[in-house]
């Protein structure tokens, strides 16, 4: 809405709200909008300092703060030997003993995304990792984010001797590929997507990887390449590139240069290489679409259950099933032998408190033939464990843990009245816990620094088998099986080796999981006599075994295509039998702490304050004559507090120098859930309105807000602003002075779910009461109401209807009109063609996809335009003051191209109606912004 | 006040300009001193060494300078003058005794590969995108020629009046000293990214894809080469045999005649640092910290000290003693026999490009722009007072000459010397020369 322009009061608002607010919600662009970072748990932040770094974590996670030190410290040397390379400044780290406290980090202003493992911030260089649960994954990737602080700081110092030199960055694939190279041996997953890509034909060339800028392929591919780059060119390459970094215009020529070869040639090479080495793989293994019977058609849907169970057609065979789809996960079920059986949607996650989030990728989900499906989410400030009962159609049953911030995985035992599951403490660290379902009680099976997943119960229910990292590989992240009694609690090692052993599935004969000990993960079988044997033989990958109900069968996750379907296969008859590794002891190494003679004593975290940025400028106006201004924004390195700063000045004749300044400090505080924030300021200037023309107004005083998010969904913002307020016109027209007080409360709603030109899915309310005295004369000044309501239609993948009603009202002494029309509100209406009180305004807009990719030939190169969006809209709305006239209206088409990540170009032709006559003139209007 | 302020302020300014702008010219007594480390490893064999008596070992400063310029290439030591060129493109030189500021020239991009000298001629070769190899004299502040050369390999060498340059591109190529005339040229499968070495009769030159090629220095013409099982660091000739340092940390001694491998040896580390030899004995840095030392003819381990930072900077072998410097900014002076630490300093800033020496003094330059002499300060003093007395020629002062001793020779001030009440050993305030002016 352009209803922000050129008010009195709102001005301040605005100017505060776009500091503060850009900071507090995650979208400054829409800031009366977005999603909300919630600081459910309060931290007591430590400070440790070692040789290289200085560690922040939080009193209960001491422990792994000495593990993380030891861990910066190895990888420090590791790097700077690769680098050939020493990072002269103290680096800092901040470590969170879980994704869900990771989540809560302001260190970054945005909502992090559950895929993220880890970043470094790049204005500070801090660096900010949460540990999982695994040391193996925890040593990952706090090296990967040190390759990263390495990588920029060897590019600085082969730059800053050579300064006259063109500097650039390298692209996305390599500094990921070699943070993943550098960081990490070459797993078995990373071959298997890969592996993937070049068998199915498709494998992206290095001159495309951009396409998939950010996503896990290009990590691998990244991989991949810095892989062959090593083993094909010699590994001093790697360096030499940073070396002559100077040497080239842009990365292509620095890799000619380093290499020999440009990336074309090397693009062509490492295809080469890949299809060499793989293709070779197909003539003995498997993929799973061809060998197998595909069960679901989604590129994500895994850790499907099997279950029979009668929906009120006949008993039949189910599979219940995680799935990511379009943009949301969810949980599922289909009939496992209906080829074109109905997919129901039992429940979706990510759209609600409830069900912040389903845990794709890191939970598994149970399921019995009674019609019980049990799964964990995220909830508010923890995972919650939800029993959804198909015969209700509905969850039934909750089950909150005081003492645990996650809860994975949950399995039923055989008589379905209690669940096992791994949880997660404040400290970190992952144990083994059995819920009774009748009284809601829980108990720890485990209690250690080992990493214990994937708990199942077996078939007699006395007994737990689950995966862990307490063997003797396990500080490199290897897991194998073990069994826990359920009363001795005595623990036994099943199986053996430096492997994944995961995802464990009991029968009566044995023990079904998934296991990367030949090679790709493939499917094994641990009998009642200890052999071992494989069922698969796949080339790609196959997870998450489940017998099915006649125990003939097994379904299971398989990839292949780039994504993770859910397959059944028959149990092969015979199986080859693999031999496992000696029983060597487990439970031998312990998580290596720093030494103390490294690093010096914790202290409490003091606040320490530097520059996130630091701006000035300079602008010449036609009328107003010269225009300057600074800006400066300063946070503490964990981002929760910050101090924001404007001046500037609008003086248009030396004599108002001094009384012109513009002058604003607010403080922000972002550590606990209640946000706050206060400022100051003082503002003069020129303002125009179409009602009180030109007039100058001079503004001091002080601002306060409070804003309290209840989820991560809705919120309540209340601003508070009291000021000196004194107003002339160059024709004593409406002047006045006044020392005013004005409040508004806000309620805002948003899980809207965004595509690349704007909100695709969901809904966002903002409903905002406003009041204004006046102190000096008791008045009741102004008064405001406004109701924000959108909602968004799904239709496809890329196309949805999105809906829009907005009202506003402003009555009192000196009531608030807003400006209304033009692209971005009432669209074929010149912009800012209605100034009144009320307004009462609907839209809709159908958005469908219409170009993938365009692109442009000219005889000095190329370009394209990627995703180029079409819109059919209908807007209605009217604006009056007294008394109402009657409803306007527009109809068009229009499009949008997004340019790069950041902004959409919009193109709008448009008709204006009043529903009598239609306009003969088709009005054209293009915007940059978003959609509504 | 406020006009006489600004005028000094102009004032100041003006000199500074001035004295930032000031032009190298080689005069003819400097002409006469020798050349104690001209070429970017100090010998046309790459050594990296200086023979001496006369260095104790102690990192006692006895000049220091700042001039926040990085180094871009390797020190030279020509004429009794430093030569550092920096990455802002000037190549500025000082006076290897006191650490006065001679002058500069002004390149037109950075010179990566330092600058080598013959004479009053000098020779250097610049970065991209101006690749230009280019013999100036100094003498008369004129360029001799200049040539298009491609990426110019860190160090040229000057043999039989043959300058030999390796360029990344691939070619090895042999320009008459003094016309600039192409003598001799080779195409090499591979990039070249160390300098070459000689002897009398061969030029060594490493490729990036574990090759040394050996060329007669007359036409050459390839004599042999030899294939390294790793992509090689640097090369050393020296008493019939060639030494190799490949980036995987393996060590090699070649048969200089045929390239037959003597002996090889890894040292457990990536190596992109040229060996440094002296006395038998062969220093080899690594970039996981360490320092190994072998001995020459068996390729057996002597010692190994662990720096505990990455050693990018090649060793400097100093009569019985080896230095080598850290990113870190350490700086490590080890018994060469023993490798027990004599003494040690922290530097602000990287060490980057290896230290220099006459065989007195020890010069090093630092990613701060800072470049420091060690030496002996009482034998220094005495040197400086001989100098005085003799009444030695007159210099005029730059900029960055009121750090160090011997500002205000210019005058012909009777200035004599005494060293600081420091004493020499790890640990110690920083020793200072201090200036005793009879005025």
């Amino acid at each position: 809405m352009s209803l922000l322009v050129h008010l009195r009061w709102l001005t301040i608002a605005i100017l505060a709200a776009i500091f503060v607010m850009g900071a507090v919600g995650e979208s400054c662009a829409q800031f009366y909008f977005g999603k909300n970072k919630v600081q459910y748990a309060r931290f007591d932040w430590q400070v440790m300092t070692t040789e290289h770094f200085r560690i922040y974590f939080y009193a209960e996670e001491e422990q792994l703060a000495q593990t993380a030190a030891n861990l910066a410290e190895t990888s420090y040397r590791v790097l700077a030997a690769k680098f050939n390379h020493e990072v002269r400044k103290t680096i800092p780290l901040i470590i969170y003993s879980s994704p869900t406290y990771f989540s809560q980090t302001n260190v970054l202003p945005g909502l992090l995304p559950e895929s993220v493992g880890g970043f470094i911030e790049f204005m500070k260089g801090r660096v900010v990792v949460p540990f999982n649960g695994s040391y193996g994954d925890f040593t990952h990737v706090i090296r990967h984010e040190m390759v990263h602080v390495f990588m920029i700081d060897r590019l600085k110092a082969a730059l800053d001797r050579r300064p006259r030199t063109r500097s650039f960055y390298p692209p996305l694939w390599f500094t990921e590929g070699l943070a993943e190279y550098w960081s990490t041996d070459w797993r078995t997953k990373a071959d298997m997507v890969v592996k993937d890509m070049v068998i199915t034909d498709k494998l992206i060339p290095i001159d495309q990887l951009y396409t998939i800028r950010g996503s896990f392929y290009m990590y691998k591919l990244g991989e991949s390449i810095c892989h062959f780059i090593d083993s094909a060119y010699g590994p001093d390459k790697i360096p030499r590139l940073f070396e002559n970094w100077h040497k080239g215009k842009d990365f292509n020529e620095v890799v000619a240069l380093t290499l020999g070869d440009d990336l074309n040639e090397l693009s062509e090479k490492w295809e080469y290489h890949l299809k060499k080495k793989y293709f070779p793989e197909i003539r003995e293994l498997g993929l799973p679409k061809m060998e197998s019977r595909r069960i679901t058609t989604h590129v994500f849907s895994e850790k499907g259950v099997p279950i029979r169970w009668d929906d009120g057609n006949g008993a039949k065979d189910w599979i219940v099933y995680k799935a990511y789809r379009r943009g949301y996960s969810g949980i599922y079920m289909r009939p496992i032998d209906e080829k074109k059986g109905k997919v129901h949607t039992l429940l979706k996650g990510e759209r609600s408190a409830d069900y912040e989030s389903l845990h794709l990728l890191r939970s598994g989900i149970d399921a019995n033939d009674s019609g019980i499906v049990v799964f964990s989410s995220k909830s508010k400030d923890a995972d919650v464990v939800y029993l959804y009962d198909l015969n209700e159609d509905r969850v039934t049953r909750r089950y909150e843990f005081d003492d645990l911030i996650e809860a994975r995985s949950p399995r039923l035992s055989p008589d379905g009245q209690r669940i096992v599951f791994s949880g997660v403490r404040k400290n970190g660290f992952t144990n083994l816990y059995v819920l009774d379902l009748q009284t809601g009680t829980y108990l720890a099976l485990t209690s250690d620094v080992y990493h214990d997943t994937d708990p199942v119960f077996t078939t007699d229910g006395r007994r737990v088998i689950f995966s862990s990292n307490r063997n003797a590989h396990g500080d490199d992240g290897a897991l194998n099986l073990f069994e826990i009694g359920l009363d001795d609690r005595r623990i036994e090692q099943l199986t053996f080796g430096n492997y994944d052993d995961q995802a464990p599935e009991c029968a009566d004969h044995g023990v079904y999981f998934s296991s990367n000990r030949t090679g790709a993960y493939n499917l094994f079988l641990l009998d009642e006599a200890g052999q071992l044997t494989q069922q698969s033989t796949y080339v790609t990958g196959a997870f998450d075994p489940r017998l099915t109900r006649d125990g003939r069968r097994l379904t299971y996750t398989g990839y292949q295509d780039m994504g993770y379907r859910i397959y059944e296969m028959d149990i092969p008859q015979s199986a080859e039998l693999v031999e496992q590794p000696s029983s060597l002891g487990h439970s031998s190494w312990r998580p290596p702490q720093i030494d103390r003679k490294y690093s010096r004593s914790s202290v409490k975290y003091d606040t320490d304050y530097s520059f996130d940025i630091a701006q000035s400028s300079v602008g010449y106006d036609p009328v107003y004559g010269s225009l300057g201004g600074f800006q400066a924004a300063m946070s503490d390195v964990l981002g929760n507090r910050a101090y924001y700063f404007l001046l500037t000045n609008t003086a248009t004749t030396k004599d108002e120098l001094l009384e012109s300044f513009n002058v604003g400090v607010t403080y922000v505080n972002k550590e606990r859930r209640l946000n706050w924030g206060v400022g100051l300021y003082h503002l003069y200037d020129e303002y125009f309105n179409d009602f009180d023309q030109y007039y100058f107004e001079r503004q001091a005083g002080g601002i306060a807000l409070l804003s309290y998010p209840m989820s991560k969904f809705h919120r309540v913002d209340l601003t508070t602003l009291a000021r000196y307020s004194k107003r002339e016109s160059r024709f004593r027209f409406n002047e006045r002075e006044a020392f005013l007080v004005t409040h508004y409360l806000s309620w805002v709603f948003d899980n809207s779910l965004w595509d690349i030109s704007g909100p695709i899915e969901g809904r966002r309310y903002n409903f905002t009461l406003g009041v204004t005295n006046s102190l000096d004369r008791g008045s009741n000044f102004s008064r405001i109401a406004l109701a924000d309501v959108r909602h968004y239609f799904r239709l496809g993948r890329y196309s949805a209807v999105a809906n829009r009603l907005f009202a506003y009202t402003s009555a009192g002494k000196e009531p608030q009109r807003i400006y209304f029309g033009g692209s971005w509100s009432f669209r074929g209406y010149d912009r800012n063609a209605f100034y009144h009180r009320n307004v009462l305004f609907a839209s809709t807009e159908l958005r469908f996809p219409l170009i993938d990719v365009l692109m442009i030939g000219l005889p000095f190169g190329g370009f394209d335009f990627r995703r180029i969006r079409g819109a059919l809209f209908f807007d209605t709305g009217s604006a009056w003051d007294d008394e109402f006239d009657r409803f306007l209206g527009s109809f068009g088409f229009g499009f949008r191209v997004a340019l790069g990540y950041v902004v959409l170009l919009r193109f709008d032709f448009t008709r204006t109606t009043d529903f009598e006559t239609v306009s003969g003139d088709t009005d054209f209007d293009f915007f940059f912004g978003w959609n509504f | 006040m406020t006009f006489r302020l600004s005028l000094i302020a102009l004032v100041t300014l003006l000199l500074l300009s001035i004295g930032c702008s000031r032009r190298f010219r080689l005069s003819d007594e400097q002409l006469a001193l020798p050349s104690a480390w001209p070429f970017h490893r100090g010998s046309i064999q790459s050594l990296g060494s200086a023979e001496s008596d006369n260095f104790n070992g102690h990192l006692n400063i006895l000049w220091e300078k700042r001039i926040g310029d990085k180094p871009a290439g390797p020190l030279t030591i020509s004429h009794g003058i430093l030569i550092y060129p920096g990455s802002r493109r000037k190549i500025r030189f000082f006076d290897q005794v006191d650490g006065d500021y001679l002058g500069h020239w002004q390149a037109k991009r950075s010179v990566q590969t330092g600058l080598t000298m013959i004479d009053s001629l000098a020779y250097y070769g610049t970065s991209l995108p101006y690749e230009r190899l280019c013999c100036i004299d100094l003498a008369n502040r004129r360029r001799v020629w200049r040539r298009c050369v491609k990426d110019v390999a860190a160090g040229t060498i000057i043999i039989d009046n043959r300058l030999i340059v390796a360029s990344s591109s691939g070619l090895l190529q042999a320009f008459d000293a003094h016309t600039g005339n192409l003598l001799w040229s080779m195409e090499v499968e591979g990039l070249l990214v160390a300098g070459p070495t000689c002897d009398a009769e061969k030029v060594y030159q490493p490729v990036d894809n574990g090759t040394l090629l050996a060329v007669a220095v007359e036409d050459g013409q390839e004599l042999f080469r030899v294939e390294l099982p790793e992509p090689v660091a640097a090369s050393v000739a020296v008493d019939d045999m060639i030494y190799v340092s490949g980036v995987r940390g393996a060590v090699f001694a070649l048969d200089s005649d045929d390239g037959r491998i003597v002996w090889q040896t890894s040292l457990g580390g990536d190596a992109w640092t040229a060996p440094a030899v002296l006395d038998g004995r062969l220093f080899v840095g690594l970039s996981s910290g360490e320092l190994v030392a072998l001995q020459s003819t068996t390729g057996e381990e002597l010692w190994r000290f662990q720096t505990v930072e990455v050693v990018r900077a090649s060793a400097t072998a100093i009569g019985k003693f080896v230095v080598v410097g850290t990113m870190g900014g350490k700086l490590f002076c080890l018994d060469a026999a023993t490798g027990t630490v004599v003494d040690q300093r922290q530097m602000d800033g990287a060490i980057a490009v290896p230290p220099v020496s006459d065989g007195r003094r020890l010069l090093v330059a630092t990613d701060e722009g800072e470049i420091t002499c060690f030496g002996d300060e009482h034998e220094e003093i005495s040197r400086l007072n001989q100098r005085i007395d003799s009444g030695c020629r007159p210099q005029r002062t730059g900029p960055f000459s009121g750090q160090g001793v011997g500002h205000g020779r210019s005058q012909g001030f009777n200035l004599r010397l005494r060293p600081s009440d420091g004493s020499p050993g790890a640990g110690k305030t920083v020793p200072r020369l201090r200036m005793d002016l009879p005025l």
